[in-house]
């Protein structure tokens, strides 16, 4: 990936994570109001901002931060949807079920499978 | 059946007893996992440094001989600074092992020969097993074995523990080995090889050290070792360990030329980008809290179903053990002593396994240690260092545990602050008494009052060191000099025996001490009036110490739980459950709490109780022996009971103040 390639990445992901942050922390649509969930999604977006901070010389500093954002976020949807896997099988087995949408915030599990595909890409240029 | 297993017996004993193999090198090169390939034992196995904290042992056979196999922990030097390389010197000179395996690590061969040198200078029949040899391939290493051979003269092998790669060999290399057939020196300079002769010939007259190498002692004399200083008498003016430690890299140097090829450039890989945001100054904690946070969140939440089901089983058979007995004390002590009893712990399995398969994860792949880098600085201002970050997030599983993983810890100071403090790293064995409390008290937000209660004691900890430290201490930490080990795929093998050893200590736990705890708690809860439990043993000393727990508003069957989860954590979910009679009515024990008026802050001042108050029997036990003073133990105790009651009361006053 090339380090406009990068940058571009960096930058959309560090917004989209921030928005999501937000929305998490307020429980404005789709989404549950979750305190340490939005930040722990905070944190997320800060891997990308810093990865910016990352002086323009050195472009694998950069896409180090791309690297590890994204599979961090990629695991912030798995957390979500085993979430959503062990609420769906506790109503099962109580016959109770307290299902909303904005339960397992969609946007993460959405976001996951995007930054899975950009990690798988810039994993081969560590490899 | 029986025929295979006395053949097999048979075989056993006519096996020839050929000696001891000591497994040595440096931590985190992987000697456990030797060990494991070795011996075909299951021994706990980690990425990350210090794991070994005593000597294993185990048996590795072939034919018709059969070795002892001992794994030592892993140390850098053989002198005598930290507990453990005490343990490693000593075992090496008091039991004199037929054998010494120097376990290298092909990617930092250079610091596993210096470990091998000093051996080398100890004694003679030793194999130097180069390990992660796959490793070495990825980065693009060159290792010649038999240059590497010619040079030390001794038997050298390639292998990797990890994929398998050449252990065959080794084996049999072990096998053919001729005992007694070597002891290479190598040379230091023409001034120190004279005083090491002037020495060696005085050391060789002594009758009291006709055990010792009296070339080794030399050395370490003029290194200026206290202990050996001592043991020979002898205290030199002027110390030589620099100049000797010089020399030993520069002859290693000489040798790895030809033999070693490393690529010129480290290339900026996987595990330096990794390392770059892991360990990033302002990310690195923040990356560490998260995972924390998502570690306990999916503890709880996924694992509810599965606790479900166990729960719904158990009632079930406690169920038809009633109604299969008509005695009523013998179907009451099964099905409610035994079965209700035990089982209220065992609902909690799950969650357990589920922790322990994430932590493995976490160990495997070497984050963790990249964890205690992190949080070394902030260590550091607690007047600890990351090596005691390592032993204290052991602590999460067992803190049994944990307080002997001290023994690495070189300072000795820090080492009985750490052991002391220890016991408020919130160990497994109070999870299922969270879980039950927290569960029914905050329904949905159990999982971050969960975290916050994990978070709380990282926090109390870091105070009581500082605390303790000022009290007993008023030393500086030695600062952490560990060297991050290399990220990897996590096996599944690894990560289910992982599990398993860490997790079936719990199961042991039910099947022993929690069933007899059990037992009595249903005999003190049945009698003298059965069927009237506020009338029993158990309610008459909870009510007597009722009055010390009245301004933190505990009932009586809480203080009851609380006295005997001395013995086990766990007891307190499973006298709560007796006591509270949730197995008769089918609902958890926090149930019928919040039944009986205890309100949300109740509740947390309870979890706080029993995360800070004295720590469970064993624990105290390795206290004693690891410090070696009753003070200290006695400390532990008054300062762990009088930290919980503070904490509670003030939790419960804001409660009464709030709600």
């Amino acid at each position: 990936m090339s380090i406009k390639g990068i940058n571009s990445w960096l930058w959309i992901l560090g917004i989209l994570y921030s928005l999501m942050a937000l929305n998490t922390l307020t429980g404005f649509t789709y989404a549950e109001q979750d305190i340490i969930f939005g930040l722990v999604l905070c944190v997320s977006a800060g891997i990308y901002f810093f990865g910016l901070r990352e002086s323009i010389e050195k472009p694998q500093r950069r896409a180090a931060h791309l690297l590890i954002g994204t599979i961090f976020s990629s695991l912030l949807g798995l957390f979500k949807f085993l979430i959503l896997l062990g609420s769906l099988l506790s109503g099962y087995l109580e016959q109770d079920f307290h299902f909303s949408v904005d339960s397992f915030n969609l946007s993460v599990i959405i976001g996951s499978v995007i930054t899975l595909v950009i990690h798988l890409r810039i994993r081969k240029q560590f490899t | 059946m029986k025929e295979k297993n006395k053949k097999k017996a048979e075989q056993s004993e006519t096996k020839i007893d050929v000696g001891t193999i000591a497994l040595l090198g440096n931590p985190n090169v992987g000697k456990t996992s030797v060990f494991n390939l070795l011996t075909g034992m299951k021994q706990y196995v980690a990425n990350w440094p210090g794991v070994t904290v005593e000597k294993r042992v185990g048996k590795m056979e072939k034919e018709n001989m059969a070795f002892k196999v001992v794994d030592l922990p892993g140390t850098y030097t053989l002198g005598a600074n930290s507990l453990d390389e005490k343990i490693t010197r000593d075992y090496l000179i008091e039991e004199a092992p037929e054998i010494v395996v120097v376990i290298a690590d092909a990617v930092n061969l250079e610091r596993s020969l210096y470990l091998l040198f000093q051996v080398l200078e100890m004694r003679g029949d030793v194999i130097l097993a180069i390990n992660s040899i796959d490793e070495a391939k990825k980065e693009n290493i060159f290792i010649d074995p038999e240059e590497l051979q010619q040079h030390l003269g001794i038997p050298v092998f390639l292998m990797s523990a990890y994929t398998g790669e050449g252990v065959e060999d080794f084996i049999k290399g072990i096998f053919k080995y001729n005992i007694g057939s070597s002891h290479v020196h190598h040379m230091f300079s023409k001034e120190l090889e004279n005083k090491i002769t002037e020495l060696s010939s005085i050391f060789r007259n002594k009758e009291e050290l006709k055990d010792y190498d009296s070339r080794w002692l030399s050395i370490k004399v003029l290194e200026g070792d206290e202990d050996i200083c001592k043991l020979t008498g002898i205290n030199l003016k002027r110390n030589f360990s620099s100049e000797i430690s010089q020399l030993r890299y520069e002859h290693i140097k000489y040798i790895l030329k030809e033999s070693y090829k490393k690529p010129g450039k480290e290339k900026w890989g996987m595990n330096m980008a990794t390392d770059h945001v892991f360990t990033h100054k302002y990310l690195g904690l923040a990356i560490f809290f998260s995972f924390m946070y998502l570690v306990f969140e999916i503890t709880f939440t996924f694992g509810e179903p599965f606790a479900l089901m166990i729960e719904e089983g158990l009632g079930a058979f406690g169920t038809f053990i009633d109604g299969l007995i008509n005695i009523e004390w013998l179907a009451n002590v099964l099905s409610e002593g035994i079965v209700g009893g035990v089982g209220a712990v065992l609902v909690f399995v799950p969650n357990i396994f589920i922790l322990f398969l994430i932590m493995g994860i976490l160990e495997e792949s070497g984050y963790l240690p990249r964890a205690a880098f992190v949080v070394d600085k902030a260590m550091y201002t607690l007047k600890l260092s990351g090596r005691s970050f390592m032993s204290l997030l052991l602590g999460f599983g067992c803190n049994v545990t944990s307080i002997m993983s001290t023994r690495s810890i070189s300072e000795p100071q820090e080492r009985i602050v750490t052991a002391i403090v220890s016991p408020f790293i919130s160990c497994s064995a109070r999870l299922p008494v969270y879980i039950m409390i927290a569960g029914v008290f905050f329904g949905a937000r159990a999982g971050i009052v969960i975290f916050s209660i994990y978070l709380f004691s990282i926090f109390i900890t870091a105070v009581s060191s500082i605390f303790i430290n000022k009290l007993l201490f008023k030393g500086k930490p030695a600062p952490m000099i560990m060297e991050l080990p290399r990220y990897r795929t996590p096996k599944i093998s690894s990560l289910i025996q992982y599990t398993w050893n860490r997790g079936k200590h719990f199961l042991k736990k039910a099947g022993s001490i929690i069933l007899i705890a059990s037992i009595v708690i249903w005999f003190l809860s049945y009698f003298p009036v059965p069927g009237n439990i506020a009338e029993s043993f158990a309610a008459k000393i909870g009510h007597f110490l009722e009055p010390i727990f009245a301004p933190i508003g505990f009932t009586w069957e809480m203080v009851t739980s609380l006295i005997f989860g001395v013995a086990a954590k766990e007891v307190i979910v499973s006298t709560l459950s007796t006591l509270t009679l949730s197995a008769q009515t089918g609902v958890s024990a926090a149930a019928e709490l919040m039944k009986s008026g205890l309100t949300q802050f109740g509740a947390l001042a309870f979890l706080m109780f029993v995360l800070l108050y004295v720590p469970c029997l064993p624990t105290l036990i390795v206290l004693k022996n690891e410090t070696g003073k009753w003070r200290y133990l006695l400390l532990s105790i008054v300062y762990s009971f009088s930290l919980a009651y503070v904490v509670a009361l003030i939790i419960s006053l804001a409660g009464r103040l709030f709600v």
